[in-house]
């Protein structure tokens, strides 16, 4: 058990406050008499610590000014797909001639069922198969359940 | 070669004398701290190599984070990591101590502190004079080490650093009333020994 601590008078305090002055004092000439070795440690610790700040800064600099240029770059690249590609414009897919939708009406589709002409014989071949007439009879069948049901109700 | 334009150079000398100036200010700011960094440093690991690895890790981690700080805020953050620096020395310490008696019941210290004792460095002073100096010096220093960590520190930082019980709390990472608490405590187990010297 801790016994009550008996308050000192205020000369005994007042040497002890004197006592901390003198205390930081020593440490202060602890600190101005440190030896040289300890000192050129410390300066080379210093160095060493601002020079890897100095890298780091670079290196941040380095990682913007990648950043930039690649943004830079792919929005040019956006811009020249805008202007070069005009099927991009409309945000049509450019192989909706060979769906089967009339494009006589659209000149602009026209245009892009003739450029992609490959792309368009390679979709009437998979169109003709055994398969996609199968499904188109499928859908043909749930598209009048579907009326038959409506006229029912 | 293609020339770089006038602007551009501009440009770049402007952002190379900020680097600079930066660097200078920093340069300032760590030679201004170092020595009483250390002391404090050493007073917590009484081991040279430890203290400056302390320092230096606390340099590193503070440029880092803390470069860009306005000058008035340096000093506790500073102190900050240092702190936590040295709280995990000695947490370590107390792990390796427990390890080391575990299993090697015959270490003995005092062999330890032999090996890592120095002369004094005397600068020109007279044998006598220099012995009574180191004697003093040597007297504080056991006399702070003797404090529990917290306290030793809530001390220097603000009787020997000068820092408010604000910036004392920054640097610690503790509250202002838990400052005073380390303080006061610090204050009055110093005060006692003090007298027991008189």
């Amino acid at each position: 058990m801790k016994t009550p601590s008996t308050p000192k008078p205020a000369s005994q305090k007042a040497h002890a406050d004197a006592g901390f002055i003198k205390l930081t004092e020593q440490l202060d000439r602890a600190v101005d008499e440190l030896d040289l070795s300890t000192q050129l440690a410390l300066q080379r610790a210093r160095q060493h610590a601002l020079r890897s700040a100095g890298q780091s800064r670079s290196q941040t600099q380095s990682r913007a000014w990648w950043a930039g240029g690649g943004l830079a770059t792919a929005a040019a690249a956006l811009l020249l797909a805008i202007v070069l590609i005009p099927g991009s414009q409309n945000g049509l897919p450019t192989n909706i001639s060979a769906m089967g939708t009339p494009t006589s009406g659209i000149p602009a589709m026209g245009m892009v069922a003739d450029a992609d002409n490959g792309a368009s014989i390679s979709d009437l071949a998979l169109l003709a198969e055994d398969e996609f007439l199968l499904l188109d009879e499928e859908l043909e069948f749930y598209a009048w359940l579907e009326e038959e049901l409506d006229s029912t109700i | 070669m293609e020339t770089m334009p006038q602007s551009h150079q501009l440009m770049l000398n402007q952002h190379q004398q900020s680097a600079t100036d930066a660097d200078e200010s920093l340069n300032d700011f760590l030679a201004a701290v170092e020595k009483r960094a250390w002391q404090m440093a050493w007073l917590a690991t009484h081991n040279r190599d430890d203290a400056l690895d302390a320092v230096q890790d606390s340099m590193l981690a503070f440029v880092k984070k803390y470069a860009d700080k306005p000058a008035a805020e340096r000093r506790p953050l500073f102190y900050r990591i240092l702190s936590n620096r040295l709280r995990d020395y000695g947490r370590r310490q107390t792990t390796r101590k427990r390890w080391v008696s575990a299993w090697f019941s015959w270490f003995d210290e005092d062999q330890q502190a032999q090996v890592d004792w120095e002369p004094p460095d005397v600068h020109g002073e007279l044998p006598e004079q220099a012995l009574n100096n180191q004697h003093m010096l040597e007297a504080t220093e056991a006399l702070l080490r003797s404090l529990p960590s917290r306290q030793r520190e809530a001390f220097l930082l603000r009787e020997w650093e000068g820092l408010d019980v604000a910036r004392t709390a920054t640097a610690m990472g503790v509250t202002p009333g838990s400052v005073k608490t380390h303080y006061f405590r610090a204050i009055q187990k110093l005060r006692t020994a003090l007298e027991d010297f008189r």
